[in-house]
């Protein structure tokens, strides 16, 4: 039955806390060390603040308040992953980054309701026997604007 | 004789746009690392980069002014089909269409000014109900624009009925063009003249870069607008009184309302706030506020970055900049703050 065609995936890995989450190399930009973060007074909860990369404003997100990772939350995080979804520059707090992977469509598995993250995880790979979130980029901007 | 002018694609503006703005940042940079390193000979370089920028500022700045003609040129024909629909008679004025304006902001302008004229129509009477009344069966509108410092002033008058304050306030055409006008820092305001209504625009030149006063909330540096700065003086709690439950501090025989920023953005105070602090009275149209401070720093060209998508329904700031040393400072919303007390 399963004949449609296999596609492949580049993916980073990183880490927030013990979690591994995976997200297509082509949104990625650039890893910093975490620098000064400026706070925005009235601004929703996930957005920790803003930070000055190479002169431009860009905000950055704390994704354990977008999908609700209690246990990984109020963390000091050490670094940013910088994030481009179509023209939008978006900084993602993360632990650690690991290596880029490849990823077959037909390794990616759907996620539970649970595992979903209110749709910002669009499947689930098992890698190295840890299993790591497939974040769904577009979903995960397009709400939080 | 014709003035030589050429057309330039839009996207090298905004492109050498960028380029000044990072040579701005480049030279506060610069400032702000000289600060701290004495070297007497450094200074010429300094002053040679501040010529340089400000050169390259106002040229670029140059580039980018259109006159407001460029929008004004459709009105007439508005007018006169508007007129016909409603059976008004009216005479239509432009008065210092050579007036110039940052592109961006001219673009923006259509729509209120359009809307402003329509109101203005509509505020006249008809050409019986005029003539009963001894006027002139033809009514007047007239748009006149002029320059006022760092901002342009264009006035819609017309000598129609007079209106109350009250349904002035409650119009939406009003509220709409207030709205509109928000997006770039203009402003509208209304006044009963001896023969009609007249509609007050401000309008500032340029969006792009604007001298800021910068202040300190607890940890923080946040940007006024100077053009919305009325006076700052050191803060001497004696002077704040309470009125209806609010903080209001008179200053020269006014009351004003007062406002603690800190506590308003909900900024932890640390120690160093023992010490004086200090007040910054804006000013909107009428309305003004007093805002507490814990520290002037000073006045500083800015360039005003949008803070993006994902913060767009944020009312308090306009922008943020980017200082010397690299910190961003969030623009305070003047027009928001000034609303809202």
């Amino acid at each position: 039955m399963n004949t449609t065609n296999t596609q492949t995936i580049e993916l980073l890995c990183f880490l927030i806390g013990e979690q591994a989450f995976g997200i297509e190399v082509n949104y990625v930009e650039v890893v910093n060390e975490k620098t000064q973060i400026t706070p925005v007074p009235k601004s929703k909860d996930f957005i920790d603040g803003l930070l000055n990369l190479r002169g431009r404003i860009v905000p950055v997100l704390d994704l354990s308040k977008i999908i609700s990772l209690n246990a990984l939350q109020n963390r000091e995080y050490q670094k940013v992953l910088i994030i481009n979804y179509e023209g939008t520059e978006v900084g993602l707090y993360v632990d650690d980054v690991q290596e880029v992977f490849m990823a077959t469509t037909e390794e990616i598995e759907q996620p539970t309701q649970a595992e979903a993250c209110d749709n910002k995880v669009n499947g689930i790979i098992q890698k190295n026997g840890k299993l790591v979130l497939f974040l769904d980029v577009a979903a995960l901007i397009q709400d939080c604007e | 004789m014709s003035e030589q002018s050429i057309r330039v694609d839009i996207q090298n503006i905004d492109q050498l746009m960028n380029y000044m703005a990072e040579l701005v940042i480049a030279r506060s940079q610069l400032v702000d690392r000289l600060k701290h390193n004495n070297e007497k000979t450094m200074n010429e370089d300094i002053s040679q980069l501040t010529r340089i920028t400000n050169d390259l500022q106002d040229i670029v700045m140059k580039i980018r002014m259109v006159s407001l003609s460029t929008i004004t040129g459709k009105f007439p024909r508005f007018v006169r089909d508007y007129a016909k629909k409603e059976q008004k008679a009216v005479k239509f004025l432009l008065k210092g269409q050579e007036t110039e304006l940052d592109r961006t902001v001219i673009e923006q302008l259509f729509d209120p000014l359009k809307d402003l004229i329509q109101l203005s129509i509509d505020l006249l009477e008809t050409p019986a109900e005029r003539k009963r009344q001894e006027k002139t069966e033809e009514g007047y509108v007239v748009l006149n624009a002029s320059n006022e410092g760092s901002h342009v002033r264009i006035e819609i008058s017309n000598d129609g009925e007079p209106f109350s304050e009250e349904e002035m306030k409650e119009n939406d055409t009003l509220s709409h063009v207030k709205e509109n006008l928000k997006e770039f820092q203009g402003q509208v305001s209304f006044e009963k003249t001896a023969t009609g209504t007249k509609f007050i625009l401000q309008i500032p030149l340029t969006l792009a870069i604007i001298q800021a006063l910068l202040v300190r909330l607890s940890k923080r540096i946040f940007a006024i607008p100077i053009s919305s700065v009325e006076t700052t003086f050191k803060l001497n709690e004696e002077d704040v009184q309470i009125v209806q439950t609010k903080e209001v501090i008179v200053v020269r025989g006014q009351i004003i309302p007062l406002l603690r920023l800190k506590k308003e953005y909900s900024l932890l105070s640390d120690i160093e706030d023992q010490n004086d602090k200090h007040v910054v009275v804006i000013k909107e149209g009428q309305k003004k506020v007093a805002l507490i401070t814990d520290e002037l720093i000073g006045q500083e060209d800015i360039v005003i970055k949008t803070l993006g998508k994902l913060l767009k329904d944020i009312k308090e700031f306009v922008g943020g900049a980017i200082l010397g040393d690299g910190e961003i400072a969030l623009i305070i919303d003047t027009v928001f703050l000034t609303s809202k007390v």
